[in-house]
Parts: C-alpha cells; structure tokens; sequence
C-alpha cells in the first residue's frame, strides 16, 4: 500500500501521509475500509511505529482517517468531495517538475522520458 | 513514564593527551531511540563504554537510570543494560547454544523462547563452535546475548557491520519487535545512515568528539535544506545557519539549517522562480556536515 524510501530528502511520516491523501483523493480508499496496525507497518517497512503513528494521527487531524478504540484506523467519511482530475493533476505538480528537472540535467530527449514514464505506468498496473 | 534514563554532564575523556570525548551533555528518556553517526574515530565507541563504566570520566558525570555513576554499576542497574560491543566477547570454545545458555544463568528473567525463535530466524548453527562461525553470525550471536533478558536500556554499537542486507533487516525488525511501542531505550551507532533514518527518532552527530548534532529525525530533515540560488544581495539571513557554501558557475549552493517558513517566504520574495530548494536525505546532511 505504501512505499518508503529510506534515501529521500522527505520525512518518512509525510512520504507515508502524502500517500495516505493520494490514496483518499483518487478513491483507492474507500471510507469504512481500515488500515494495517501501526505495528504491522512498522514491522513490515522496518521503520520506527512512532514515525506511522505520526502520519496516522496527522491523517486523523486532517480528517482523512478515523479512530475508535481497540478497532483499527478506518477511513474518515470524507466531508469533502472526493477531488475532481484537475485537482488530482494539480497534486501531481511538484513530481512533474521535479522528473524535468532532472530529465534536463541529464541532456535526455523527450520521447525518451515521455517513453520511460509509460513503461513505468504500465509496469505499475501489473 | 519520563524517566530519564540517560544523563550525561559535561564529560570528557582523554587517553593520554588526547582529547576523545570533548564536553557532551546530553540527557535521554526511556523509550527514546537514538542512532548515532560519526566518522571513524568521532568518538562513538569511546562515548558508548565511558557512558557504561568500561573506563573512567576524566571529567564530567554520567548517570544511568538516576542513580548510579556510571563507573560502578551496581548489579540490579547493569542487569537492566543490554551490550553489544563492537568486537565480540564471545567465547570461541563454545557452542552457540552452550555460550547462550551460560549468559542465560545470570539472568533470572531470560526469554528462552524469544533466543530459539531467532536463533532459528537468523539461520545460526546451535551446535556449531563459535570459533568456526562467520564474522556475520559472530555478530548475530552477540546480539542474541545482550538482548534476551529484556533489558530497558539497549546499546548497540555497530550491530550490523558484518551482516548481510537480508539479516540486517531482519534485525531492524527485532529491533522494533522489541523496542516499538517506546518500551524500550535504544542507542545504536552505525555507518549505514538509512537504518538511522527507519529506525530512530533521534540523531546525534558525533564530530572531534563533540556532538555537532541533537535533534528529532524529522525536525533535523525537515530544517535542514540545500538552497540553489543566483548570485547577488541576500535576504535578511536571520538565525539561519550555513553547514557548507559552494558555487557552481553562476550558481550558489548553500546548505542549510534552522530552515523554516519565514525563511522560505523571505527567499522566494527575493529570488522567486531562480531559487530552488532541495531537500536532503540524512545521508546527505551527514555529509555536508563533513564537507
């Protein structure tokens, strides 16, 4: 469900919680569906359960997830509306830019991005 | 629970004239997980065994657990402390199980059922010979025998040098099995920066035996940033303070910390779409404090 990457410049409770919101705002979490346990994360990504409890709880202080005792993390019902695709494109932003950035440093032609990005998207869908 | 399990003042320690330990003091509190960086000869293993009594302060204090100097562990204080040097105090005519089931004798509580499932987990040969067992399961056998009486407070130093990828996740994963929750106070030095980043929520940067660094692992990488920008007039630089500058042809390259909203405001008035902010892996922060 998610991915962390130990090498990133991001914090790994937001790479977590900026997944989270994805996740939500496309629909891929439906609300009532419920989360694996802050240990079952932990223990899975070997990362610290302080660093999942804290993107869950910033989840929860968003609205995006809900709480109840002994019961896992559920997806909140979500007051807003699930986001439209100009709003999802918009998310997608800071990657874009970031991808061109980097394809330009590296002098590489646009089809050939443009070609790698494809295959990434289909090998993805697998 | 806010105990302070940890408390170190103003310690120094000279091997002869040579200063290794330069004026730490710093305090820790049950549950905490600290990984501690440094180069080779920063001072890591020196903190490590003056902090557990392996050798006296040439000045300064160190308490463990409120109580006791650190130079004269008492036993009920040292059966609450889990070791793993760096080189192995294993003995080499033994056997695994027979070497684990002498360390199990001096503690009441030990978790037999805990050692065979890892033992089996890890793949270590029980009735092998320790003098015939790889670098690698030397290291597992040391772990297994500092942790399997559960003990509050866990040191570890360099605990995954010699092992494989497979087994040193094996071993984040005890290590959370073990003190997730905040059950536990963990410090652990080592060279390999990603498993500081999983596992820690705090970082000590160990330098000439100073600790450069103190600060929660998401507070060090959300502040610490590396700014691209063109050359001329600055903006107000306010408490923001300069690891490493560089120029890369017209460009300056700074890397920086203490970053925060402000600053990013004021930068991006003044520089607008020329600047770039890059964040930075712990890694790359480790390295620039070395540049």
């Amino acid at each position: 469900m998610f991915s962390v990457n130990a090498q990133s410049g991001i914090p790994i409770y937001r790479q977590i919680l900026e997944q989270l919101r994805r996740l939500v705002a496309s629909g891929q979490l439906q609300p009532g569906d419920e989360l694996p346990s802050v240990r079952e994360l932990a223990l899975l990504h070997a990362v610290n359960p302080m660093t999942i409890s804290k993107a869950y709880s910033l989840a929860e202080a968003e609205g995006l997830l809900s709480r109840q005792r002994g019961r896992p993390m559920t997806v909140a019902e979500q007051n807003v509306p699930k986001e439209n695709k100009a709003e999802r494109m918009k998310r997608l932003q800071p990657a874009i830019q970031q991808l061109v950035t980097a394809a330009r440093q590296l002098n590489l032609n646009d089809n050939d991005v443009l070609n790698a990005v494809r295959q990434g998207l289909e090998q993805d869908d697998e | 629970m806010n105990e302070t399990v940890i408390d170190i003042r103003q310690l120094n320690k000279a091997f002869d004239k040579q200063t290794v330990l330069n004026g730490i003091d710093v305090q820790v509190k049950h549950g905490e997980v600290i990984g501690l960086l440094g180069l080779n000869g920063a001072g890591k293993t020196t903190l490590m065994e003056t902090m557990l009594g392996f050798s006296p302060v040439t000045s300064g204090q160190v308490r463990l657990f409120g109580q006791d100097e650190a130079v004269q562990l008492s036993e009920p204080v040292k059966k609450r402390i889990g070791f793993v040097p760096q080189s192995d105090e294993l003995m080499d005519t033994m056997s695994v199980a027979g070497y684990l089931k002498l360390i199990s004798s001096f503690y009441p509580n030990w978790d037999q059922a805990m050692i065979d499932r890892l033992n089996d987990e890890w793949a270590l040969p029980r009735d092998k010979k320790i003098s015939k067992l790889s670098v690698g399961q030397r290291q597992k056998v040391s772990i297994l025998s500092a942790i399997g009486h559960h003990p509050e407070l866990l040191v570890l130093d360099e605990p995954v040098a010699s092992l494989d990828p497979k087994a040193r996740r094996q071993f984040l994963q005890t290590l959370i099995d073990i003190a997730g929750g905040g059950e536990k106070t963990v410090l652990f030095s080592t060279h390999i920066v990603t498993d500081v980043e999983r596992i820690a929520d705090r970082v000590w940067l160990i330098k000439d035996g100073k600790i450069l660094v103190d600060a929660a692992m998401d507070e060090i990488k959300d502040t610490t940033v590396r700014l691209h920008f063109p050359s001329g007039e600055l903006p107000e630089l306010g408490d923001l303070r300069v690891l490493h500058q560089r120029q890369a042809g017209s460009q300056k390259v700074w890397s920086v910390t203490a970053w925060n909203d402000a600053h990013q405001q004021r930068w991006q008035q003044r520089f607008g779409d020329a600047l770039q902010v890059e964040r930075l892996s712990l890694e790359d922060i480790f390295l620039e404090l070395h540049g």
